[in-house]
């Protein structure tokens, strides 16, 4: 390993500056607030001693620091797995919409299957391989194109089109299972409570 | 809505770093600059270039603050201006890897992953080490590149050892898998027919023992030995 040279050195006050707050985001959103300043901070580290190794013709330094981070994340992903379970757990209507709204008896009946679907979606990311679930993050919660993504994972664009393709499956088999399980437990209900 | 825009909607909220925080990371990048952990690698001046790089933008961006304040902020901007770098002392839950370093130096022949490995960039933490579900103390005694693709890594090594300690969980497979991950740096090195090593990792979802690349794989040393069975004990 080399040391930084003066204007890698340079460099990465800029990129600091720059990325920061959105590298620290990208952390946060995947493992949580607790563990991402170190995270972060362990991405720029490396992203100086590797200061010479970025190629502006593979993608912009941004996508470059998300694939350090990403890789930094890959150690906690037991610690995501948790957090996308306890995200499928909390994904209930009733705490996010005003109590005091009546909000009539059918728009329950989809908000509730709207609530199973997340879940069950949430519980399939969680179930995902590593890279898979961080080209989904890369996708849906930080906006990345397929060649934004490519960068970041180091894998071709073909690939993340492809194994986007497999993802999206695996999600709605996911939400037709929660769906088909529905019918039955409000009629449970139903019997129950009725 | 589809399963993309629904699992979008689940984006969760994060707060905006404080100042306070961003404060932090940028003291633990500071941190890690080599010199900083007083190592054989003492490099003061980038220390200092990059300090003032971080500070002169932070001034700027604090300069801006205070023109829009009532109220002068200037104690801020000379407790910021005024961080005694070379006076920071080492984290004591860091470990700089002084030790393995040195043995770097002397014996192998291909350091450079080594040094990555075991350097303030990309050292193990006492803490972090205590929380590996998995620790062994043993010889390698071969090295693969068959593994199975993981941590986006087109192959991983398969890495067999023979187990002398297993300072945390235990198996009777010996053998544990190495991501080449090309950010981390880990090929060759450490991980050569008749090293022993100390390896720290977890078990993959498919069961298979992963150790942890970036300074978690390391030469064993009696020092580093000391360090990770007061980890595990």
């Amino acid at each position: 390993m080399s040391d930084p040279t003066d204007a890698a050195v340079a460099d990465l006050a800029v990129l600091y500056e720059d990325h920061v707050d959105a590298i620290h985001a990208y952390v946060a959103r995947r493992l949580g607030r607790e563990l991402a300043s170190e995270v972060t901070a362990e991405t720029f580290r490396l992203a100086l001693d590797r200061v010479d190794q970025f190629d502006p013709d593979r993608g912009s330094p941004r996508m470059w620091l998300f694939g350090i981070a990403t890789n930094l994340i890959r150690r906690h992903w037991r610690t995501e797995q948790r957090r996308l379970r306890a995200m499928a757990r909390a994904a209930n209507s009733e705490d996010r919409e005003d109590p005091a709204i009546d909000p009539g008896l059918e728009r329950v009946v989809e908000q509730l299957d709207a609530d199973a679907e997340l879940r069950a979606v949430l519980e399939a990311v969680a179930d995902l391989e590593e890279n898979d679930r961080a080209l989904l993050v890369l996708l849906a919660w930080e906006e990345c194109s397929h060649e934004e993504i490519a960068r970041v994972l180091d894998i071709p664009t073909g690939t993340v089109r492809s194994r986007l393709h497999w993802i999206r499956r695996e999600l709605r088999s996911a939400m037709s299972s929660a769906a088909a399980e529905r019918p039955s437990q409000l009629q449970e209900e139903g019997t129950t409570h009725g | 809505m589809d399963e993309l825009e629904l699992f979008a909607s689940s984006l969760p909220e994060v707060a905006t770093l404080s100042e306070e925080e961003r404060e932090l990371i940028r003291s633990q990048v500071l941190r890690a600059l080599p010199g900083e952990s007083g190592s054989q690698r003492g490099r003061p001046r980038h220390r200092v270039l990059l300090a003032t790089a971080v500070v002169l933008v932070l001034a700027a961006s604090i300069g801006a603050v205070i023109a829009t304040r009532p109220h002068s902020r200037s104690t801020d901007v000379a407790d910021v201006a005024g961080v005694g770098l070379a006076d920071r002392p080492v984290e004591p839950g860091i470990h700089d890897g002084s030790s393995s370093r040195a043995r770097v130096d002397e014996g192998f022949a291909n350091g450079n992953a080594i040094a990555a490995s075991n350097s303030a960039y990309c050292g193990f933490t006492i803490d972090q080490l205590r929380t590996a579900p998995l620790a062994i103390d043993g010889e390698v005694i071969s090295v693969t590149a068959d593994g199975p693709r993981f941590w986006g890594s087109p192959q991983s090594l398969r890495v067999r050892v023979r187990v002398g300690t297993w300072l945390r969980g235990e198996g009777s497979e010996p053998e544990i898998l190495i991501a080449d991950v090309g950010e981390l740096g880990l090929s060759g090195g450490v991980v050569r027919t008749g090293a022993r090593v100390l390896a720290a990792g977890e078990m993959g979802p498919d069961g298979s023992k992963r150790a942890w690349a970036c300074g978690f794989v390391i030469p064993w040393t009696p020092e580093d030995d000391a360090v990770w069975a007061g980890a595990f004990r």
